[in-house]
């Protein structure tokens, strides 16, 4: 478990740990790897070089005693023709041999068929050493031993050459295992006469080859060209079993090769795969006499050092990895460790405290640059927070002064409704709401001498530059209007007292009338705005034609035409500014003229306050939700019965 | 009583003993499976329950089968029907018992590739047994002018390995898997079953003087026997323990693979039909073939009588 409870697994020098951990493991193993097969390979290279080496020394010693042989039956075979005229000195003949050489156990003179008329068929003088050592000499041809079909006697007759015998059990001559060097002789005509042979005993053989000791449990064997064994531990197997009958019903490519080879003088090695486990063969032959020489060593006891090797180094890798855990978690706890003093310190930071200590870095490293872009954050939060609170302070502030000035600005604006509650020929209702806190839009009416004065407007742009002129505008048509009995006039004079110093060029569209209420007379003037409707009695909906105009505070002097009609009672005077029939929805649909007219003609019936409470109600249905981009006002007159 | 008894019986088995006279069966050759019928027979008590007190005695170097009948050494042996159909001839009757080999398992291993016809073979060096078998060999040569020189040996293998001679002939459960079992790979096989010339081979014979005398004797010997061949047969592996058994005991070089070998060639060479049941009978028409063939090349002055040299029986 880790600090803050977190487990080995989930933390960050948990899984750094495990990472090195795992890479160097990766790394150690392929490295191990890698060692382990070059060590093999150059323990099988060394060991095959060894086997050749001894096999090398045996075959030399080998050779060398059969070239001995060779040398004393050649030194003594040019004896036999100047002594052809006395058989028995055929006998001082073969035991000089055995005299002259200590490997040779037996050595003849083997005639053809009636040579010496004497002898008859079978005349071979031949010297032995009985078990004493002592030197023996015998005829060794008769009925039962007729050595004329012997391979000694009849190869080297047939190819006319010197022949090495395969080894052969000889109980004829010898009574051992043997094998004979022989030479055939010729006389003067060409014609052969005898085979002069010498015996060598495989006793010493045996002794040679299987004194090899190449490897602690290898064991050595022998076999002849015709593949029979002659040296092997298994005495059962000389001359009974070959290297094919002893393999029988095994099947594979080593076996093979390494038969082919052995029967074909080839030296060379392979690895065998039998039920008793992996065997090394090496071999190579008696080039005199074309017998492969043979070192079988188990696969293990040559890989004996390597496994040791590969045991010691697994061992060492477990032991590096544990240290190596242990010391790549505590380091990197270590260097983690500050990086949790962070994870506190920012969590003080979220709760406010920006002023918390922050753990002490004597790195410069990265976790320095950590350190400074917390010490640097801590700074730029106080400062930003502060700053926050001014700005909040102020905007607050601001708020206010804009909740007074709404105040204000609505407080110029009659709202008093009914306003005119003592008196019985005229309903009125008007109201406004400003798309932000205060707006550009106005209205205004009051009653001199039985003439409703009246006035609804819309100043360009919006919020307080436009909440201003609405409130110069208003003041100016409440002291303006009581001095003039034309709407033209009033408008003039309102136009002249905007557009004097209007360096914002800010303007205002209105319309204004005087309404006189005994004679439903109804005097005029437009100022660029929108041309109220009339709802008739019988709830026809049609606009009042308006001069166009300009809009107020544009061009001082500019001479606005009045206009007239007549209201009949019973009808009423829709006045409206653009807030109202270009309200959007969210897709940017308008409100539209038309929409504004189907609505008045269904409400044809209903008072004035209803009328603008039912148009405020289904333009805010229409904008569902959008924002309010514009005042609105309304102002609704009804000339009453 | 029970002591009575064991006299009782100890006195009959040797009244027994003393009626079954010992008969002396010598193979042609020393130990090997060739002969494992008869030491089945020998071995599981065969021989015994026919009342028979059969010796096994092989022959030496110096004592051949023929040698030991003719001597007397042994009253029944077995031997190639040419053999015994030459010997008939010459100096000694023989009678056919039990007509084991019913093909000829010459063949005839040469170094040359391709060898398809013994023409293929003329003026060539030749291996053939010292001790004879080559008859109808030498009456191709003869037939055919092949100037083969023939090279009388004892053992082929190493004088075919030196390349001391071109070709040799040999068995086909003998050599051949001896020289399998030495890493040759002949040039060529010539099978003489597969050219004209599938004679049937090895027999158990016995004199006719022997046989007059003993005709019921004979009769149990050869019915034995052929019970031991039938055993063998189903029995390969039991077979082969007996005859390893004998093989061991002679101090024969060979092993048991090559003895299995032997073994299952030799059984295959008793069918008449291949996968037959072996008739254990002398084909007439073949020996009448072989008859006619020692004659013309004056392996035998006059041709054998078969009923003769069938005992009269078949």
């Amino acid at each position: 478990m880790m600090k803050n409870g977190r487990k080995f697994k989930n933390s960050l020098s948990g899984r750094l740990t495990v990472g090195v951990v795992i890479v160097s493991a990766i790394i150690f193993t392929l490295t191990c790897t890698v060692f382990i097969r070059m060590a093999a390979n150059k323990v099988r290279e060394e060991a095959t070089k060894h086997a050749h080496s001894e096999l090398s020394n045996t075959i030399h010693q080998i050779d060398a005693v059969l070239n001995a042989v060779e040398i004393a039956v050649e030194n003594t075979a040019w004896l036999v023709p100047y002594r052809l005229a006395s058989p028995d000195f055929m006998y001082s003949i073969t035991e000089r041999m055995l005299q002259n050489n200590e490997f040779i156990c037996g050595a003849a003179v083997a005639f053809e068929p009636h040579y010496y008329a004497s002898e008859g068929r079978y005349f071979s003088p031949y010297s032995y050493r009985d078990p004493n050592g002592e030197i023996k000499s015998k005829q060794l041809g008769n009925e039962t031993y007729d050595y004329h079909y012997m391979d000694w006697y009849q190869i080297p007759k047939l190819l006319d050459e010197p022949y090495w015998s395969e080894p052969y059990y000889d109980d004829g001559g010898g009574e051992m295992m043997m094998t004979t060097y022989s030479k055939p002789l010729y006389d003067e005509y060409g014609n052969l006469y005898a085979i002069i042979t010498a015996d060598l005993s495989l006793e010493w053989l045996t002794e040679l080859v299987g004194g090899i000791q190449a490897f602690e449990r290898s064991y050595n064997l022998m076999v002849s060209r015709n593949a029979s064994f002659i040296v092997h531990p298994d005495h059962n197997l000389i001359l009974n079993e070959t290297i094919y009958s002893s393999t029988y019903g095994e099947d594979d490519e080593s076996l093979k090769k390494m038969q082919d080879d052995m029967v074909n003088c080839r030296a060379g090695q392979v690895l065998r795969d039998k039920e008793g486990g992996k065997f090394f063969v090496f071999y190579s032959p008696v080039e005199t006499t074309c017998w492969s020489v043979a070192i079988v060593c188990p696969r293990s006891e040559l890989y004996l050092g390597v496994k040791k090797l590969r045991s010691l180094l697994i061992f060492l890798g477990v032991i590096m990895l544990l240290l190596m855990m242990y010391l790549s978690y505590h380091g990197i706890r270590k260097v983690v460790a500050p990086v949790e003093d962070f994870s506190d310190v920012a969590k003080k930071i979220a709760h406010g405290e920006f002023d918390a200590e922050l753990p002490k870095i004597q790195s410069q490293d990265e976790l320095k640059d950590l350190h400074d872009s917390f010490e640097y954050l801590q700074q730029s939060l106080v400062r930003y927070i502060d700053e926050l609170k001014s700005t909040t302070a102020n905007k607050e502030r601001i708020e206010s002064e804009l909740r007074i000035a709404q105040a204000i600005q609505m407080g110029m604006l009659p709202k008093s409704f009914p306003a005119f509650p003592d008196r019985d020929d005229i309903a009125l209702a008007a109201k406004i709401v400003p798309a932000k806190e205060v707006g550009g839009d106005l209205y205004d009416f009051f009653i001199e001498n039985d003439k409703l004065y009246f006035i609804v407007g819309d100043v360009s742009g919006k919020g307080i530059p436009a909440s201003l002129v609405m409130a110069v505008t208003c003041r100016l048509f409440r002291s303006i209007a009581s001095f003039h009995d034309k709407p033209e006039e009033i408008i003039t004079s309102l136009n002249d007292s905007l557009s004097d110093g209007n360096e914002s060029n800010m303007f205002c569209t209105a319309f204004l009338g005087i309404l006189d209420l005994k004679t439903g007379r109804l005097d005029y003037c437009n100022a660029g705005h929108n041309a109220p409707l009339v709802i008739g009695s019988n709830g026809n909906v049609s606009a009042i034609p308006v001069e166009p105009n300009l809009p107020l505070g544009l061009f001082n002097g500019f001479p606005y035409q009045g206009q007239e009609t007549k209201l009949e009672k019973g009808t009423m005077l829709y006045l409206f500014t653009d807030g109202v029939n270009e309200a959007e929805d969210m897709e940017m649909n308008q409100f539209g003229d038309d929409r504004l007219v189907s609505l008045l003609e269904k409400n044809a019936g209903a008072e004035p306050k209803e009328i603008v409470e039912t148009t405020f109600a289904q333009v805010q249905l229409h904008a569902d939700g959008a924002n309010q981009s514009d005042d609105i006002t309304v102002m609704c007159i009804k000339i009453c019965q | 009583m029970k002591k009575y008894l064991m006299i009782l019986c100890m006195a009959v088995a040797s009244l027994f003993h003393a009626h079954a006279q010992q008969i002396t069966f010598t193979p042609q050759w020393t130990p090997q499976s060739q002969f494992a019928g008869y030491y089945a027979a020998l071995e599981n008590g065969y021989y015994a329950e026919a009342g028979l007190d059969v010796a096994i005695v092989h022959p030496t170097s110096s004592n051949n089968s023929m040698d030991m009948i003719n001597d007397g050494t042994s009253d029944i042996i077995t031997s190639e029907l040419i053999q015994a159909m030459m010997t008939t001839d010459a100096d000694m009757k023989l009678v056919n018992l039990l007509q084991t080999t019913q093909h000829s398992t010459l063949v005839l291993i040469s170094r040359t590739k391709n060898v398809r016809d013994f023409a293929d073979l003329a003026g060539c060096r030749i291996g053939t047994w010292k001790v004879g078998f080559s008859e109808i060999p030498h009456m191709i040569d003869e037939e055919q002018h092949l100037d083969i020189e023939w090279v009388k040996l004892i053992n082929s293998l190493n004088l075919y390995i030196a390349g001391a001679i071109d070709a040799t002939l040999a068995k086909s459960y003998n050599e051949l898997i001896l020289f399998s079992m030495s890493g040759i790979t002949p040039g060529s096989v010539l099978y003489f079953s597969e050219h004209g010339y599938d004679f049937p081979e090895d027999g158990l014979y016995v004199s006719e003087a022997f046989y007059k005398k003993n005709p019921e004797k004979c009769r149990l010997f050869a019915e034995a026997s052929k019970k031991g061949w039938d055993w063998v047969r189903d029995n390969r592996e039991d077979a082969l323990d007996i005859v390893m058994k004998y093989v061991k005991e002679s101090n024969v070089p060979t092993n048991r693979y090559n003895q299995k070998w032997m073994l299952d060639a030799i059984l295959e060479a008793h069918e008449d039909v291949k996968g037959g049941t072996p008739s254990y009978r002398l084909d007439e028409d073949a020996f009448n073939r072989l008859n006619e063939a020692l004659v013309k090349y004056g392996y035998i002055a006059r041709p054998v009588v078969y009923e003769r040299f069938t005992g009269g029986t078949r």
